[in-house]
């Protein structure tokens, strides 16, 4: 056994075993879908393929004769049609408007999965098609179809500082653009699922997959008419949420509540891929149009940025998403004068949500391509011009008017990314072009604010549990979730630290919420931050009992007991030492009360939401990446070889967590990048399937190299800032900036397919005459109508 | 949801042909793209029929006239990693290596992936699309970005097959078994063209089974590979790609075939570009004739023009690596 006079390192920065490894690599751990009750039903959703449309009624009898059919609910069957996360402007089920592919008509239930879903199949809708609107910038138009209520513009949000026409007559150049950054699909591993289990009429318990249990059970009380106390969500093991299990798992836990309901059955709800491609939320497809000027130095002048972000057919959470976006839509510099407008647009299409990075990953996008832009008017290195602009402690106002507290560390991370990369030798002398492959180097900064906008203010709080058991142990229960991105480790780590014992004496449970406070959603890199402050503060409040114990056992004043290394020992004394066992047993023999709550809460800022100007985020992290790439011009073809990631990280509470994290976003925002693309016929999803939406496999991951720009800050427990969204926003940008610079065209598109690599080149192609050569051109096509048309 | 349905594992040839005669049958051999269309209810079945339990289906064996038979239920994998194969029909060996991934290669067989249903997104999805049964081709005024630019006429899906296009260049037959026995045909008039049946994509009747393919002994100075351009470093289809037959003798191409992949309904020979070879040195010049004579005539749809310069950039550098 080790002596508590050897020195133990405390489990801070550390790397000890996370918590749900094993059972998930080993397949131990239960997924929602796993999960099976006497009496179980399976639900099915009948959802509708067109997107706009009225709807004239809805025959269920077909599908309530089929067998082993128990119920079929319509609108009408509904206590509360709405569901809107924040307004409430969704139905659950439609009623007289199709609006989306992928609204409901109606929900079955089945002794089966399989009948389940072939009667969902054999509900009639009867429709009159609408003409839809399928882009953001036509949808604003005067004539457009409305989508859904007066105007297709929901809201807009604005920054505006300083003046951006004086700005202008100093600047040397100016850059105009139009980017079109299309969406994405979370393609999380595990499908929308959960479990619905009634008690009676009087209360229901929710298994779900999910980021969020207590918008779920707001939502479910809110559809059933019952007070919040009746209904207990409880988490299940999440594979995988990326924002896509933030707001929209309340839906299907409201479908399958409603079917438990009516049927006094446990439901169980599992979405097919297709389903969960079609119908769940994705990433805002934005069109960002940039002016932007700077000096003859390379200063930034001014800078106009409007956004038109294509929020579907509901509004979801889109208006916080342009709150986010607002924010990034600068990057990490220093300008003389901004103005930005960031419009909310209905339209036909798929609905947008949350997805890491929440609408700053497409500014971010936009904001280096033109950073790039200006660096090519002006004959600078891009990393010179992002340096001459670039935050510091000496010049730290953001865009919003809000000085950033010191350490500002943009210009760190910028140098360290850049140093590794290797960028100065690249730029020097690029490597000759190897047979096809050309190569190229490109960089990207992020301006990130941790945790929630000060228009989520409210929602901004975080509860815990701490339980020291008998034995030492300790339970540790948080309001926040584990989807994989090693959210109960963290919390481990923390309680861990704070209490001085090992990490594996700490056990730290899924969310249930019943066992603790409402703690706002699991998102904006807020989980180990928000949990991990809330946790320090549970184990404050524990001491205040636990102290006084371990101090008569020590023979020493409770305000000298210190804990480390798993003893409870005398501070500058530490031979005088007892084990956090014996204080336990001892606590357990007293009687006193050894379970404590914890709270925390985030500073109250001020904000205009009418100039966007104040303090929108509380702290923010930096980022840069550098991406390098080989592209084959002549197909179209993109290698990622290698990104460099440097991140602003407070103190780590993980490593291998961390990395996971950086890993994980890099991958995931070169698949947004280069290769993800949504299809969109008429607003319906035409490759819902990950055949034909392309995610990066392992044979795509670059290789990459992490740099961690530490710092002490008042940020999260521990000195900690959040990783999970600054992980993915600068990647796509990276590769793009790295992509144009292998080519020497300026691509304003994502996904870098070959298509569109190839399309992009232009008569730069280098057999860009064959089209016109060889072809005859797609207008002499008849529509091959063959047959009367279905 | 995969439906339900009556599986049969017949272990001799006569009987797998007599079950597969019944209405409602398929024939299962690997399954990867059988399976996935039964549950997308592309296409339904009551009855699959097994090819499991016919040995004389799998195997690699050298024919009598200096060729190589493989059996139709030989998985990918095994002609991937041939070395009879990688030594004389680059090319398949290539095109075999690129299909799919390691767990399908494992898994599928070179006669499914002859027989593998075409990519569309209409047609693999809920769509009631002309080759369903239908009144229209969705492709042609919808989303069209990886549709066919040669060969569409009615119906613009593209043949998925890596191995199909490899073969074809490598002059290879097919043996397909009936009730009344077997017929020989060539790998190039397996495949039917939407100007000819836009329902069916091959010559297989029903009853009939693909049970072998034969490719001929190389022709002198022989050389072939197959590239394959995709999107994404594995498990991808080909947006193009180029699979290039030739026969050198005395420093000029004697022998040329010249199959596009990704480009049309079927594997798309160019007998222009074969004729644009065939007595030349293979020299840049001819090289760049080739490779504009293979995509001459291409008729692309609103959004996929861009496969016309990728085309040709295949076949430009399937004909230099041949020229090393």
């Amino acid at each position: 056994m080790t002596s508590h006079l050897e020195p133990v390192p405390g489990p801070l920065g550390g790397r000890h075993p996370r918590i749900d490894a094993a059972a998930k690599v080993t397949g131990s751990t239960r997924y929602v879908a796993d999960l099976a009750l006497p009496g179980m039903l399976h639900a099915a959703l009948a959802t509708a393929t067109v997107a706009s449309a009225r709807v004239l009624g809805v025959d269920t009898a077909a599908a309530r004769a089929h067998a082993d059919v128990v119920a079929v609910l319509t609108a009408a069957d509904v206590p509360a049609n709405s569901i809107g996360v924040i307004f409430g402007d969704q139905p659950l089920l439609v009623t007289d408007r199709v609006r989306m592919v992928g609204d409901r008509f109606a929900l079955v239930a089945a002794r089966t999965a399989e009948a389940a879903w072939t009667a969902a199949r054999l509900v009639g809708a009867s429709l009159e098609e609408l003409p839809g609107v399928f882009d953001p910038v036509a949808a604003v138009a005067d004539d457009a179809p409305l989508v859904n209520g007066a105007s297709n513009v929901f809201r807009t949000f604005h920054v505006q500082r300083g003046d951006t026409a004086k700005q202008a007559k100093r600047a040397a150049v100016v850059v105009e653009a139009e980017y079109r950054v299309g969406g994405q699909d979370h393609a999380y591993l595990e499908p929308q699922g959960c479990l619905a289990i009634p008690e009676g009429r009087e209360r229901i318990t929710i298994v779900a997959s999910c980021q969020c249990p207590f918008y779920i059970q707001q939502g479910v009380a809110s559809v059933l008419g019952l007070p919040l106390a009746a209904v207990r969500v409880e988490q299940a093991p999440t594979g995988g949420g990326f924002g896509g299990k933030e707001d929209y798992p309340t839906e299907p836990a409201a479908c399958a509540a409603l079917l438990a309901w009516h049927t006094g059955h446990p439901v169980r709800l599992i979405y097919p891929r297709e389903l969960d491609l079609q119908a769940t939320t994705k990433r805002h497809a934005m069109v960002v149009r940039h002016r932007w000027g700077a000096d003859r130095a390379g200063r930034l002048r001014f800078a106009e940025v409007e956004t038109f972000m294509d929020a579907g057919a509901y509004v979801g959470l889109s208006t916080v998403v342009a709150e986010r976006a607002n924010v990034s839509a600068i990057g990490p510099y220093h300008v003389g004068a901004v103005r930005v407008a960031t419009h909310v647009v209905y339209t036909n299409n798929l609905f947008g949500g949350a997805f890491r990075g929440f609408g700053a990953p497409q500014v971010t996008w936009a904001a280096e391509a033109t950073m790039d832009k200006l660096a090519t008017r002006l004959g600078m290195d891009p990393v010179e011009l992002r340096r001459v602009n670039v935050l510091d402690d000496t010049r730290r106002t953001i865009c919003t008017g809000q000085r950033l507290r010191t350490p500002v560390l943009a210009r760190e991370v910028l140098d360290r990314a850049v140093e590794l990369a290797g960028w100065d030798g690249f730029r020097a002398a690029p490597p000759a072009a190897d047979g096809a492959w050309r190569h190229g180097m490109g960089v990207s900064l992020v301006l990130y604010g941790c945790n929630l906008h000060w228009g989520g203010q409210r929602l901004d709080r975080s509860s815990a549990v701490v339980i020291l058991q008998a034995d030492g142990s300790v339970v540790v229960r948080v309001g926040l979730t584990e989807m994989g991105q090693g959210n109960l480790t963290a919390c481990q780590t923390v309680a861990a630290a704070a209490l001085g014992v090992d990490p594996s004496q700490v056990q730290v449970w899924q969310p249930d919420t019943t066992t603790v406070a409402d703690s706002g959603p699991t998102v904006a890199s807020r989980g180990s931050l928000m949990s991990g402050r809330a946790i320090l503060d549970a184990v404050r409040r524990l001491r205040v009992r636990l102290d006084p114990v371990a101090a008569e056992l020590l023979g020493c004043r409770p305000g000298e007991v210190e804990l480390a290394g798993g003893f409870a020992r005398v501070a500058g004394s530490p031979e005088r030492a007892v084990a956090m066992q014996a204080v336990a047993k001892e606590m357990s023999a007293r009687r006193i009360e050894t379970i404590a709550t914890g709270w925390h809460r985030t500073k109250a800022r001020r904000f205009d939401p009418a100039t966007g100007q104040g303090a929108p985020y509380e702290f923010y992290a930096m980022a840069c990446h550098v991406a390098r790439v080989a592209v084959d011009p002549g197909l179209g073809i993109v290698r990622v070889e290698e990104v460099t990631a440097a991140h602003d990280v407070g103190r780590v509470l993980h490593r291998d967590a961390l990395e996971g994290q950086i890993h994980g976003g890099v991958v995931q925002g070169m698949g947004w990048g280069v290769s993800e693309e949504l299809r969109l016929d008429r607003g319906r999803l035409v490759n819902p399937n990950f055949t034909d939406y392309v995610i990066p496999t392992s044979a795509d991951a670059p290789r990459i190299t992490i740099a961690l720009v530490e710092s002490d800050s008042e940020a999260g427990p521990c000195g900690a800032k959040g990783i999970g969204e600054p992980s993915f926003i600068p990647t796509a940008a990276a590769v793009r900036n790295a992509v144009c610079d292998a080519l020497g065209v300026e691509v304003d598109t994502l996904p870098l397919t070959p298509p569109r690599l190839v399309e992009a080149l232009g008569e730069r192609h280098p057999f860009a005459w064959v089209v016109e050569a060889a072809t005859r051109p797609a207008t002499e096509h008849e529509p091959a109508t063959v047959g009367p048309r279905a | 949801m995969l439906p339900s349905f009556a599986y049969v594992r017949p272990t001799t040839l006569k009987a797998a042909v007599a079950a597969l005669a019944a209405p409602g049958t398929r024939a299962h051999a690997g399954g990867t793209d059988l399976l996935g269309c039964l549950r997308d209810r592309v296409f339904p079945a009551d009855t699959l029929v097994s090819l499991a339990g016919l040995p004389e289906l799998v195997g690699v064996t050298p024919t009598a006239e200096g060729g190589l038979r493989l059996g139709a239920m030989t998985t990918v994998a095994t002609v991937a990693g041939h070395p009879d194969i990688a030594a004389r029909y680059r090319a398949l060996a290539e095109a075999a290596a690129a299909v799919a991934s390691p767990q399908l290669r494992n898994q599928g067989t070179l006669g499914g992936n002859l027989c593998q249903r075409p990519r569309c997104w209409y047609f693999r999805g809920d769509f009631h699309c002309a080759r369903k049964g239908g009144g229209k081709c969705f492709a042609v005024d919808g989303e069209n970005r990886y549709h066919c630019v040669f060969g569409g006429e009615t119906c613009f899906i593209v043949h998925p097959s890596d191995t199909a296009p490899a073969l074809v260049a490598l002059d290879a037959l097919v043996r397909l078994a009936g009730a009344g026995g077997s017929r020989v045909v060539p790998l190039e008039k397996f495949f039917v063209p939407p100007s000819a049946d836009f329902t069916r994509e091959t010559v297989l009747e029903p009853g009939e089974v693909l049970t072998e393919v034969v490719v001929p002994a190389p022709p002198a100075g022989a050389r072939s590979t197959y590239r394959k351009v995709r999107a994404r470093g594995a498990w991808d289809f080909a947006l193009a790609g180029a699979a290039v037959s030739l026969g050198i003798e005395g420093g000029r191409v004697k022998h040329a075939r010249v199959v596009l992949s990704g480009a049309a309904p079927i594997p798309w020979r160019v007998p222009a570009a074969e004729q644009a070879l065939i007595g030349h040195r293979l020299d840049g010049a001819t090289i760049a004739r080739a490779a504009d004579a293979a995509v001459a005539g291409a008729e692309p749809l609103a959004d996929n023009a861009y496969k016309v310069p990728l085309l040709r950039c295949a076949v430009e550098e399937a004909l230099t690596a041949l020229n090393s």
